[in-house]
Parts: C-alpha cells; structure tokens; sequence
C-alpha cells in the first residue's frame, strides 16, 4: 500500500452473501409455531387433615357437551352456586366468573371426564378455569 | 484503492469524496457514479440474524415431529419445560420416541424417572395427544404417572392467538 492510498474501503460483499446465506438457513428452520402447556395436578388422594381450613373446591364433570359442578367445602349460602344438573358447556366461562365473584378464595378444581370426552375438551376446561383465575387444577383418572 | 472491487465496477465512494486526506469530488465528473451504502445493508442483515437465532427458542426441541398431531389450543399456556415426553400417536403410545406398550408404561416411566434423577434433570411429564383422542387414551398415562409419582404433568398445547411464545 503507498503512502497515497490511505482510504481504502472494506469489501462488504462476500460479508453481505453470507449473512444472507444465514437469513436463509435460519428462515427455513426457526419453528414459527411454538408449544406451550397447561400445568395440572393428580387428583389421587385429598386435602390433608393437618390443614385446619379446608379449601373450596369446585369439582366438574364432564359429559360430552354438557357439564355439572359440585362445590365442596363453601359456605351454605355460596352451595346454592352449584349445578349438578348438566348444563351446556358453553356457559361454563361464564360460570366460573360467577363462582369467582362469590368465592373469592376459590382455587381448585377437580375435572371428572368420561371415558368418550375428548382430549381438546379436557383442555379447554382446564384454560377456562386458569383464565377465571382458578389455578389449582386436577384432572381425575377414570 | 486501485484493486478495489467498487473502483473496477464504475462505482464511487461517498467516503472518498468527502475525505480529508484525498478529496476526488468533482476530479472525475465523467465517471458514472452509483452509490450503494452496504453498511446499512449490513447492519439491517445482522440484526435479521440475531432476531432469528434468538426465535429459534430450545423449547421447541423439546417436542420434535408431531407427526400429524394436531394439539388444543389454549389461552393460559405457559413455556413448555423439559422433561419425560409421553406421545400417542394413533393409538399408539411413545415415551421419548419410543414406542411402549400400555401394559410397559408404569414399568418404563419408572426407569426414565430413574434415568432423570440420576443426571439431574427435570422430572416433569409431558402429555402430547391430538385433541380429538378421548380421555380413555389419556387416562393409562395419568395413572401410570400417579404411580411412578410424578409430580408435575403438563398438557402440550399450542398457545391460542399466537404463534410465537
């Protein structure tokens, strides 16, 4: 290099084809679709008796497209809440707000499914309970 | 500068110029000039990179080909974690890709909770089903779970509304 040729530049091609190689590779193998999960407990075996205050539960059975609930350990006044005559499925959203308005303390949840329930249904059972702040689910084995 | 690739193919610098050391503005006005500023170029491409190598998260690895599974959908999902992957796949059950009978699923999960154990890893079952499998498919592995004793079961899921976590 002579003392003239101070300026010189870079040659950003070969660097410009590699990164775009790159963009290429990683475009053509990112997974775009991501998996997550829903957390739930066994529900073998109960609250423990060293627990002085039993919790409030709501238990839910489900059949085929309808469902019925059972609330234990709630006040007589809150017991009135409950529906053990199925109703449809799709107003379970709803009532899981209501039982949240009322209990407060209202956490766990126990899912009774048949042996025909579908797979998504148990899902979407546990996701409308965790979105009404129930978090405390179990799913029953049959 | 005389070999540089810019100089052969007609091309002149911005840099050039306006340097201090050597100013050619206005020297060669019958020179075609086609500016092209590769840096930004650059910079844009590698911050496309970095953006893809961080979206290709690890959790992904954790469930591999779902080989026509199709998973629920659900809106209160968290990140998938590591841990002990039970499939069905067309009646079919498969405890880290392989395939184990509903008879062997107690005494299989029993030794990959050992296995787990031993090399410190998380001891966390993995439910993979399609949505459309009944709960009777599902119930072998809810009970062989409660007795080999884990603790934590997660239902795989795809996150509702979003395709990325």
């Amino acid at each position: 290099m002579s003392k003239n040729d101070l300026n010189f530049e870079l040659n950003l091609l070969p660097v410009i084809s590699l990164l775009a190689v790159l963009i290429c590779f990683l475009l053509l193998t990112t997974a775009w679709i991501h998996i997550g999960s829903v957390d739930v407990a066994q529900a073998i075996g109960g609250q423990s008796t060293t627990e002085t205050k039993p919790k409030p539960e709501v238990w839910v059975t489900i059949h085929k497209e309808r469902m019925s609930f059972t609330l234990k350990n709630v006040s007589k006044k809150n017991k009135k809440l409950q529906r053990r005559k199925p109703f449809p499925s799709k107003f379970a959203r709803r009532y899981y707000a209501q039982l949240k308005k009322n209990i407060t303390n209202l956490n766990t949840a126990l899912i009774t499914p048949t042996r025909g329930t579908s797979y998504g249904k148990i899902i979407e059972t546990i996701d409308n309970l965790k979105a009404e702040k129930i978090t405390e689910v179990g799913v029953n084995p049959l | 500068m005389k070999h540089s690739v810019i100089k052969k193919t007609q091309m002149k610098s911005p840099l050039l110029g306006m340097t201090r050391l050597r100013p050619k503005q206005g020297r060669s006005r019958k020179q075609v000039v086609a500016t092209i500023l590769l840096t930004s170029l650059v910079d844009a491409f590698s911050i496309l990179v970095i953006y893809l190598i961080v979206n290709t998260s690890a959790s992904n690895d954790i469930l591999k080909d779902k080989n026509g599974v199709q998973l629920p959908m659900a809106q209160s999902s968290v990140s998938l974690e590591e841990g002990v992957v039970v499939k069905i796949i067309n009646n079919q059950y498969y405890i880290n890709e392989q395939a184990v009978n509903v008879n062997e699923l107690v005494e299989q999960l029993h030794q990959v909770k050992i296995d787990y154990k031993e090399q410190n890893k998380k001891i966390n079952l993995i439910i993979q089903a399609d949505k459309s499998d009944s709960f009777a498919l599902v119930n072998p592995i809810l009970v062989s779970s409660a007795a080999t004793g884990f603790e934590k079961i997660k239902f795989a899921v795809i996150p509702k509304g979003n395709t990325k976590l």
